[in-house]
């Protein structure tokens, strides 16, 4: 139990340093549509270049997006992290929660996919697949892994409630 | 379930199939410069310096390729944890110890992976920055924060990964004694 209040810790860390990320990407998002000028810039380690079209926005438009939707599911992580402190292991709340984070990260990784292709489709009209071990690939792993979980905690929820009922 | 256990089970053997085939490609970098010389290839994500001599480049390089192996070791043991998951046995004590194994192992990758990038970041990129610098003591204080919080930053999701995969097997382990339980029960 001591491990999971270092990884409360580390996870309230990291929801932290989002929050202050957060109201940049609100006003953000919306402001890329309005830029006239080409730039360049760097997220998660890629350089895109960004053309005036409205598709290479709307590209970086999802790429921003996927932002939003890793902090929902830190919040979500956090909520059953929480749950876990106060030893509700296999409460309703983790079930939902697991499910949730599980679906933000797979559909943020596949965003991430399309939003890659995307831009370099736009930008330098060509077409690249990697399996590597990216962010994107890591993340709809950890998608189905806690989709995997939540099944996992719902079985375990019921199997703790057959052993409390029997006498 | 069984859908989504057989998507991951594909993800992980594709993870595993990854992580090899950059391993291998990084032992033939490796083993052309010895031979054949040419460009030094990054290692700990650090561009090492030619002026460098070449065994500090040997060993470094053959620890990330033992490190590079150890995940790989670390992803075959989960890929196996996924495996036993989507043949429903999913409390068992070998599930609970695969995944205490994965976690203890991923802490240790992450600790040798935050020492390495500390010190060769302070050392690589310390000596560029202070041998042009005007005030080394304002500058060396600067890197010191800089790269240790950069190597921070590089491991903080393995040890995150690490602590909640131990703290899975430690469900998974609860769940073994309830279900054994369970099954004594008449």
């Amino acid at each position: 139990m001591r491990k999971l209040k270092i990884l409360k810790s580390l996870i309230d860390f990291i929801f932290i340093v989002y929050s202050f990320m957060v109201p940049f990407l609100a006003i953000g998002i919306p402001l890329i549509f309005f830029v006239t000028e080409q730039g360049s810039f760097k997220i998660m380690g890629l350089d895109f270049n960004v053309g005036t079209s409205i598709i290479s926005k709307v590209f970086v438009a999802i790429f921003l997006l996927v932002y939003v939707l890793v902090y929902n599911a830190i919040y979500k992580f956090r909520v059953v992290l929480t749950e876990f402190v106060r030893t509700k292991m296999f409460s309703e709340k983790v079930i939902t929660n697991l499910k949730g984070t599980g679906n933000l990260l797979l559909i943020s990784g596949v965003l991430m996919i399309v939003a890659r292709i995307g831009l370099k489709l736009t930008t330098t009209s060509t077409i690249n697949f990697d399996f590597g071990i990216g962010a994107h690939y890591l993340s709809i792993c950890f998608g189905l892994f806690f989709l995997v979980l939540s099944e996992v905690f719902r079985v375990s929820k019921e199997l703790k409630q057959e052993n409390d009922l029997t006498i | 379930m069984k859908s989504t256990l057989n998507i991951l089970k594909i993800f992980c053997t594709l993870l595993v199939v990854s992580v090899g085939l950059s391993f291998f490609e990084k032992l033939y970098k490796v083993i052309h410069y010895v031979f054949y010389g040419g460009r030094k290839i990054k290692v700990f994500k650090l561009e090492i310096p030619v002026s460098w001599n070449d065994e500090y480049y040997y060993f470094l390089s053959l620890v990330a390729l033992v490190l590079m192996g150890y995940v790989m070791f670390l992803l075959v043991e989960f890929r196996k944890v996924i495996f036993n998951f989507s043949k429903n046995s999913v409390f068992t004590k070998e599930n609970s110890d695969r995944l205490r194994k994965v976690g203890k192992g991923l802490i240790i990758y992450g600790i040798i992976i935050l020492c390495f990038t500390t010190v060769l970041g302070l050392i690589i990129e310390g000596d560029s920055i202070l041998s042009s610098s005007s005030d080394p003591a304002y500058s060396s204080g600067y890197i010191f924060g800089y790269t240790v919080g950069a190597s921070i930053n590089k491991v903080l999701p393995i040890f995150v990964v690490a602590l909640f995969v131990q703290f899975i097997s430690f469900i998974v382990g609860k769940g073994n004694v309830l279900k054994e339980e369970n099954d004594l029960t008449i």
